[in-house]
């Protein structure tokens, strides 16, 4: 049984989070070496599972657990691509680590790497039609110099739109090997249209960040998004961008700064070309020194 | 786009057999938690912060937590749902506390949650018995204790303050506050008890 040196009357509070902090440490450290004490807490454990009902069950929005699943792939992405990197052979080994995880990556890039895939996969097919008319053209000696012109003209566009989305799939692939490292952390930005969100993907002393926009409101011609990062009170303008072609966009910020030196940042619809001070158009906020709740030590 | 769901087999499986394959790196296993769980620990992270956004932020480390360290998690010292929450509480607590010292934005509503709700209700049904077997349950255990205790185990759950600011709070003594905690408690605790709640989770 226990005796008057246990903590006896103190372990409800203690369950519930509620004893103050010094009492808190006293109580912790003798549980820790106490079975009986262990066991009266356990005794506490159905109360535990039901209390968190006393609050109405809610939905959460289901980005909240693509994002979820999308951080679990990206960290299993850098597993495979820190197993598959070896002191001998370090650079290409972890690319096809990187291509093969890119299938998991897909919650939240598999729409946009879908996109650019499936817009070279028809650029290529159209390339070798091309090359095929060129041929036969060629075989039936064809003095139509005009039409083979012509093909050559459209194959060489072809060209430089493939060219174009392969740049495209390296920044994609950056993008995710950024969001990928263990050391990035990110940002939630939220503003007054409950649809407009953002995430901020950010290392320590790291000028580069990576932000994925999505549900933006439309804006109207002449108009564009602007970026910016706010350091000792003063708002610094970064990167423009719009959403006419895709419900989500990621950007690359390249701030003057490591990213963490800033306090605040915010998204703001400003006039074609960007703005050197920010109009009153805030679209998405959030706070760059808030970091995510950092310790369960009592459930741990 | 929309992650797929659990696979058929995992609904069935009980949270102890759920979190040992999540060990093992399957993520359809936590997949199958969240659905389980999700609603609660958005439910009680919303309850005490007040901010959809802050509360989508505490599912969202509270389940990679589960990710991270479902091999730390010792059978024998109580129940995955227990552990579910205590993270959960944990983090929307320390995350109240950070935000007691900053201004609010003004644009922050609850609102903003219910409209977002919208989006996706889709459950899975023995989650929703559970919460509903839960909710009557924990309700009834509630009503059966005084509403001085109540109120103090109220304050200490979901508004994350200690006993020594409950007494602040409700201009109590202290040692008033402290025999409130420890009295609701221990009734709750022997009124669950009897019920034998929870004691297998939910599927056995």
């Amino acid at each position: 049984m226990l005796t008057n040196d246990h903590p006896q009357d103190s372990i409800p509070a203690f369950v519930l989070g509620t004893l103050d902090i010094d009492e808190a440490r006293l109580v912790s450290a003798h549980v820790a070496q106490c079975p009986a004490c262990r066991a009266e807490i356990e005794t506490f454990q159905e109360l535990l599972s039901a209390l968190p009902y006393a609050s109405a069950p809610r939905q959460p929005p289901p980005y909240v657990k693509r994002q979820l699943l999308a951080r679990i792939a990206a960290s299993q992405i850098d597993t495979v691509t820190t197993q598959a990197r070896s002191p001998a052979n370090t650079a290409p080994r972890w690319m096809p680590a990187v291509m093969s995880g890119a299938l998991a990556l897909w919650l939240v890039f598999g729409y946009m790497l879908y996109n650019t895939n499936s817009r070279m996969a028809t650029i290529g097919g159209e390339l070798t039609n091309s090359q095929q008319s060129i041929i036969q053209l060629s075989q039936q000696h064809s003095t139509d110099q005009t039409t083979i012109a012509q093909i050559s003209a459209q194959r060489q566009l072809e060209e430089q739109a493939l060219a174009g989305m392969q740049t495209q799939i390296a920044i994609d692939q950056q993008v995710m090997v950024f969001i990928a490292a263990p050391e990035t952390i990110h940002r939630i930005l939220g503003g007054p249209d409950q649809h407009a969100r953002a995430t901020m993907y950010m290392q320590p002393s790291n000028n580069q960040a990576v932000l994925v926009v999505e549900g933006m409101p439309r804006i109207e011609p002449g108009k564009i998004y602007q970026f910016w990062l706010s350091r000792a009170g003063e708002w610094v303008p970064s990167v423009t961008f719009d959403m006419t072609n895709d419900d989500r966009a990621v950007q690359w910020i390249e701030a003057a700064a490591p990213v963490d030196q800033y306090a605040r940042v915010m998204v703001t619809i400003e006039v074609a070309g960007g703005a050197k001070q920010p109009s009153d158009k805030v679209v998405l906020s959030g706070s760059l020194s808030a970091s995510p709740p950092a310790s369960a030590s009592q459930a741990d | 786009m929309t992650a797929a769901p659990p696979a058929d087999g995992m609904a069935a499986l009980d949270d102890q057999a759920l979190l040992a394959r999540v060990a093992d790196g399957d993520s359809g296993a936590l997949d199958a938690l969240y659905q389980r769980y999700s609603r609660v620990v958005y439910g009680v992270a919303l309850r005490i912060l007040g901010e959809a956004d802050l509360a989508e932020d505490v599912v969202q480390e509270t389940f990679w937590r589960v990710w991270r360290r479902s091999g730390t998690f010792q059978p024998g010292r109580g129940q995955v749902a227990a552990w579910i929450f205590g993270i959960a509480h944990n983090l929307s607590v320390d995350e109240l506390r950070r935000q007691r010292s900053r201004p609010r934005p003004v644009y922050d509503t609850d609102e903003t949650a219910v409209l977002r709700d919208l989006e996706d209700s889709r459950m899975d049904v023995e989650a929703e018995a559970l919460e509903n077997e839960r909710g009557r349950l924990i309700a009834a255990a509630l009503q059966q204790i005084t509403a001085e205790q109540r109120e103090a185990i109220e304050l200490a759950y979901f508004g994350g303050l200690s006993q020594s600011e409950i007494a602040e709070r409700l201009q109590s003594p202290i040692g008033t506050i402290k025999t409130r905690i420890r009295l609701g408690m221990r009734k709750l605790r022997d009124i669950l008890r009897a019920q034998n709640i929870g004691v297998e989770d939910i599927t056995d």
